[in-house]
């Protein structure tokens, strides 16, 4: 009897891991080449445009100011490492295909900065400018612009690569990740066009300086722009229009791509806010990341649910099994602090390392096994066995 | 290792699951139709930014003549008197008063096809040095459209008493010059260019607005 009901509850979490590999997209492999997906051209369509536009952007002084686009490529390509590093923590689940990041990446950088956003821009700007004069316009410009056309172009990637791998993004998670590949391609080749403005504005010795100093400025204030904007919009996006797995939420949704918007603006006129004050920029410069860390925060957390209850439901055979024990499924499949909680409560600093070494390898057993379909595997073995021996 | 054991490893994803397949009455022209709308949008939204935002731009008229006796301010400290009548296409006069405390931007103002832009930065160096580098930049940067400089330089003074230098430049349709102020570390550069008729017809002014450049000390100011 006790075996029989044991078998049952085997085939039960067996049929339910299966349904999650299929489900959560997870393991799947995401083909670029999609010639019969009008996505797929509309997208290489829009870089085309970018590459080209950042061509005539950057070439003209490329001869002249070769010092500073050398050292913008080289500190941003630098700068990148660690963010793409962090994003792709927060995406323990590895819910998102490198080449689908990479996609994004470069949607951000060329597709919504070049192919774009520089194109409304200046005639926004200039539209402001006409209407309501010169002094407005360099208050507020920036603010009333760049929200609207940034955010909408970065998001408009989101939407292609929805599109092109609707397997692949199945959550307000994978939203918010393809949204934070997307804000950081944006940022990086943003500041670079950046630095050498800055460049060709300075002159004599002062082009070094000015290079380093718009790097500085754009790498330390950096940190909190684009690339969480675009995660918390594209996150809220998910939210707004439903996928199969994740049931539409619009009031969230908006609340989310409305405030990703609205720190944008207030971001952008910091300084018109706090009529010029360094406290007052200073002030903006503290409450605008609280603000969008907190939105961030708060919402990976909800949107990490069906993540994390796909994790447990590849996991729960494990524990029948053997490999794992329920409160190891428990952490590697809970939230960050969860995982925390559990490691903690393991003993000294050699059990926590330890033990943080197996929730690892089990969450790259939980990758395995979804690669493999769920069906046992030479490599799914060697997942397994490398979780019993770091144990 | 077997061919057996490995094998499910290596199984293809099933065609019906392959990102690239679209069942056959799915398509429309041989393109997914469930992915034709959305990205049309996404054209129309590019179309929108690139074509239709300009074209509202240029649809809307601008006229922002400067008065007599209106002063450009270009940087704290650093002003000019454009022209009376020349239209202003961006710049701050002294009179603007802006909420976030910006004393002075770049000035762009023009008559007819002659636009006068003005530039002030940080420069610890000569005036001829900072002509050399603007010239060598201009013309490496404008070498597509055929900038050519003239190589004659001579020397100019504001009314004020500061050193500028000037240096007469030819396009295949346009013409006009760069030109530099250097007073205790602060720089102004000019460039102005127009069609040949316009050129010599706004000269006058053209002198006028650069011997009208003031640099007043910090000091001075406060």
């Amino acid at each position: 009897m006790t075996a029989l009901t044991g078998d049952a509850t085997g085939d039960v979490d067996k049929q339910l891991q299966l349904t999650a590999i299929a489900r959560s997209g997870y393991g799947r492999p995401y083909r670029i080449y999609q010639p019969r997906n009008l996505a797929f051209w509309v997208y290489w369509l829009i870089m085309a445009a970018g590459v080209v536009r950042l061509l005539e952007n950057l070439a003209p002084g490329a001869p002249v100011l070769t010092t500073a686009l050398v050292a913008g490529v080289i500190v941003f390509a630098l700068y990148t490492v660690p963010f793409w590093l962090i994003i792709s923590h927060v995406d323990r689940f590895r819910s998102v295909p490198v080449k689908v990041r990479v996609l994004a990446f470069l949607w951000g950088g060329i597709g919504a900065t070049f192919g774009l956003a520089i194109a409304a821009n200046d005639p926004i700007r200039s539209i402001y400018t006409k209407l309501y004069g010169q002094a407005f316009a360099l208050d507020w410009s920036a603010a009333l612009t760049a929200p609207f056309t940034e955010e909408i172009g970065k998001a408009a990637g989101f939407v292609l690569i929805l599109l092109l791998a609707p397997r692949v993004v199945r959550t307000a998670f994978d939203g918010a990740i393809i949204g934070a590949f997307i804000g950081l391609g944006f940022q990086v080749f943003e500041d670079l066009l950046y630095a050498v403005s800055a460049a060709a504005g300075a002159f004599g010795a002062e082009q070094g300086p000015a290079v380093v100093q718009t790097i500085v400025m754009r790498a330390a204030t950096g940190i909190a722009s684009h690339t969480v904007f675009s995660a918390i919009f594209c996150m809220g996006l998910v939210w707004l229009i439903g996928r199969p797995d994740e049931p539409r939420r619009i009031g969230r949704g908006l609340a989310l791509m409305v405030g990703a918007m609205a720190l944008h603006g207030v971001w952008d006129c910091a300084a018109a806010l706090s009529h010029g004050t360094i406290v007052g920029v200073i002030g903006v410069w503290i409450l605008v990341p609280i603000v969008m860390f907190t939105l961030l925060v708060m919402g990976l957390r909800r949107a990490a649910e069906p993540e994390r209850a796909w994790v447990r439901a590849i996991l729960t055979p494990e524990v029948d099994r053997g490999v794992l024990t329920g409160p190891e499924l428990a952490a590697v499949s809970g939230t960050g602090r969860e995982r925390k909680a559990f490691l903690k409560a393991t003993g000294d600093r050699a059990a926590r390392q330890r033990a943080g070494h197996v929730l690892t390898a089990a969450g790259e057993l939980a990758e395995q096994i979804a690669e493999d379909g769920g069906r046992e595997t030479p490599a799914t073995a060697f997942a397994r066995s490398e979780v019993a021996r770091l144990r | 290792m077997t061919d057996a054991a490995t094998r499910h490893h290596r199984d293809p994803v099933p065609r019906e699951e392959r990102d690239d397949w679209v069942p056959v009455d799915r398509r429309i022209l041989g393109l997914d139709r469930r992915t034709l709308l959305p990205a049309l949008g996404i054209l129309v939204l590019a179309f929108l930014y690139a074509t239709v935002v300009p074209a509202i731009d240029r649809s809307i008229d601008y006229d922002d003549p400067v008065a007599a006796g209106e002063v450009l301010v270009l940087k704290a400290g650093v002003t000019v008197d454009p022209p009376d009548g020349w239209n202003l296409v961006s710049g701050l006069r002294e009179t603007d008063a802006t909420t976030s405390g910006i004393k002075g931007t770049d000035a762009v103002f023009g008559s007819g096809t002659m636009i006068l832009s003005m530039h002030a930065t940080d420069f610890s160096g000569s005036v001829d040095a900072l002509l050399d580098e603007a010239a060598e930049r201009s013309e490496g940067m404008n070498r597509a459209a055929g900038m050519r400089l003239t190589g004659e330089r001579h020397e100019i003074y504001s009314t004020a008493g500061t050193r500028g230098v000037i240096e007469k430049f030819t396009e295949p349709n346009r013409e006009g010059f760069l030109a530099a102020f250097v007073d205790d570390g602060t720089a102004v550069t000019i460039t102005a260019a127009g069609l040949p008729g316009d050129v010599i017809a706004d000269n006058a002014d053209v002198e006028a607005t650069l011997g009208s450049i003031r640099f007043e000390r910090q000091e001075a100011g406060e």
